[in-house]
């Protein structure tokens, strides 16, 4: 016995453009910053072609050696790194990596840092004459003795150096990368916004500690590191759900993020895109799965653009 | 854009399985697994992660042994030594025939053997260390090659070896020689030495290179996170800068290694 069913009309696949100030992405996946070097090096483990965007390793003006001693360690379900912003400098950047990575075809995004706000400065001047798709300007390295993670700790600062780098880099949409070790990071959302961010991603890693017992000291030559992995992951979704109250601009989730399901939590959250980290060292086809994922739940929850992934 | 060396790309992450889980000695324990992905040169590592696993990261393991099937597209199969240090090693250590583990590979530089190819080679390996050295020696083929292993007590690793001549040394004289093996090497005769194994090892055996003027090439090994040059955790001190242990290594000359831990 046969029932005939009208056939449906298949559905139109999903619209996967996410947009974020202007700068319009294939989807909502990009590999974070410091994660994926500058992409080249995990060619053939994933489909890099198939990215939303890559964020490049933190730069800055000139070239940095980066942390003496240990740079790693592993916790459970997480990771500690102290590397320090090991870089060639935004100059060699622009010249050795950046003409390879515009060939990819996922948005270019450079992740600024420094330790003053002149040198930010003269950074964001140069990626601003160059072909790269935005700035992600990194006020929250926890790593790195002068500046970096101090200017995301409070408004002031905050606005200090945003402001500054608004005004270098005219031409290119400005996101800054938050600290969650911020004590009121509303206020530094808010102090960013009101300096001239475009957009805002959140977190970079947490201050955290570990201690070998045997040597009896801490792990890492700068005593703290910053965390990240699957265990931060609720706390950076707390943190967008949050300042999605705060402020109006795109948000861009990340902290944890290591399949679809993760990923699709900071978009219902009101991320309009997230990034993926160091879910990518455990798995390198991990954003690759998490892109056809997010398709797979779109169609089935039967959405039709990402916009309507969000319950807020 | 500055030309990529061949084979550069030529890296993939498979699901893979299991196909021989064996003890080998004391904490080390013998894996195989049926790999489809590019053929692994000496000196290359993997990242390998079971595939039900509570770490977090994948953990690199130096390729002791290649067999391929067929041709250069046919995958083969991977042998790897690991020795149960933590959580991590443990996971692969209990790893059994049948179930999978998630490979990417081959990464990292391997030893470059045919850049010396007058007169013979020796391979200096200390415990797990002996691995790399392993899936080099099957590479010289039936080129004249000395190897020296040294254990802590008993050996393990060797049983197919073809070396012109084979020097064993446990720390506690229950096999061949008693003591480290370094006091029982110099490179004298040789056109180059490849070693791997604890820094003291590498540390003795290079410097007695150097003072001789025998090329000499070290793998070394470092905590990593990606194993691709992605993450800048492994980084080794060099006399040209920081370098990345699993992109720019692990295998380094001698005298471009700062020792200084």
């Amino acid at each position: 016995m046969t029932e005939r069913t009208i056939p449906k009309k298949p559905a139109p696949a999903p619209d996967f453009t996410a947009l974020i100030a202007g700068v319009r992405l294939r989807n909502p996946v990009i590999a974070a910053s410091g994660t994926f070097g500058y992409a080249r090096e995990y060619e053939g483990l994933l489909d890099i072609a198939g990215l939303g965007g890559i964020c490049t390793k933190g730069l800055t003006l000139a070239a940095r050696p980066g942390n003496q001693g240990r740079r790693l360690h592993e916790t459970p379900s997480g990771l500690m790194n102290s590397i320090g912003l090991e870089n060639p400098g935004i100059p060699a950047f622009i010249e050795r990596e950046l003409p390879r990575l515009r060939t990819l075809g996922p948005a270019v995004i450079a992740n600024l840092s420094g330790s003053t706000v002149e040198e930010y400065v003269e950074g964001a001047r140069l990626l601003d004459a160059s072909e790269v798709d935005m700035i992600e300007l990194n006020i929250s390295c926890p790593n790195v003795k002068a500046g970096g993670m101090a200017f995301g700790l409070d408004s002031a600062a905050a606005a200090s150096v945003t402001g500054p780098v608004r005004k270098a880099a005219p031409h290119k949409p400005l996101m800054v990368k938050l600290s969650p070790n911020a004590p009121d990071l509303a206020a530094v959302a808010r102090s960013c916004v009101n300096a001239g961010a475009d957009a805002l991603s959140l977190v970079n890693t947490f201050k955290a500690l570990a201690i070998d017992i045997r040597a009896r000291k801490p792990v890492f030559g700068n005593i703290s590191a910053g965390l990240s992995g699957p265990a931060i992951r609720p706390i950076a979704v707390r943190m967008v759900w949050e300042l999605w109250e705060v402020v109006k601009v795109p948000l861009v989730g990340m902290g944890g993020i290591a399949c679809a399901e993760d990923a699709l939590e900071f978009l219902l959250a009101g991320a309009v895109a997230v990034q993926v980290g160091s879910a990518t060292f455990a798995h390198p086809p991990a954003m690759t799965e998490i892109i056809a994922g997010i398709g797979e739940y779109m169609k089935e929850q039967d959405l039709h653009c990402l916009g309507e992934l969000s319950i807020r | 854009m500055d030309a990529l060396p061949s084979g550069f790309f030529a890296k993939r992450s498979i699901l893979c399985e299991c196909t021989s889980s064996s003890f080998a000695a004391g904490n080390i324990i013998a894996l195989q697994f049926a790999w489809s992905g590019p053929a692994p040169r000496g000196g290359q590592f993997f990242l390998i992660k079971p595939w039900r696993s509570g770490v977090f990261l994948a953990r690199p393991l130096s390729v002791a042994g290649w067999e391929p099937r067929g041709g250069p597209e046919d995958g083969g199969i991977l042998r790897f030594l690991a020795a149960r240090r933590g959580r991590g090693t443990w996971e692969l250590a209990d790893l059994r025939a049948g179930e999978e583990a998630e490979l990417s590979g081959p990464l990292g530089k391997p030893f470059e053997a045919a850049s010396f190819p007058k007169g013979p080679l020796a391979l200096v390996g200390g415990g797990i260390g002996i691995a790399p050295l392993l899936a080099l020696a099957v590479e010289l083929g039936s080129r004249p090659f000395d190897f020296y292993a040294g254990f802590r007590s008993t050996s393990f690793g060797l049983e197919s070896l073809k070396a012109r001549s084979l020097a064993i040394a446990t720390e506690d004289g229950c096999e061949g020689l008693k003591g480290r093996i370094p006091d029982f090497f110099s490179p004298q005769g040789y056109e180059a030495v490849f070693a791997c194994g604890p820094l003291p090892l590498l540390r003795a055996v290079g410097d007695a290179c150097i003072a001789g003027g025998i090329p000499c090439f070290l793998s070394m090994e470092k905590h990593m996170a990606c194993g691709v040059g992605a993450c800048l955790g492994c980084t080794v001190k060099t006399t040209g800068g920081n370098k990345r242990c699993c992109a720019d290594g692990p295998v380094f000359r001698a005298e471009e290694i700062i020792f200084d831990d």
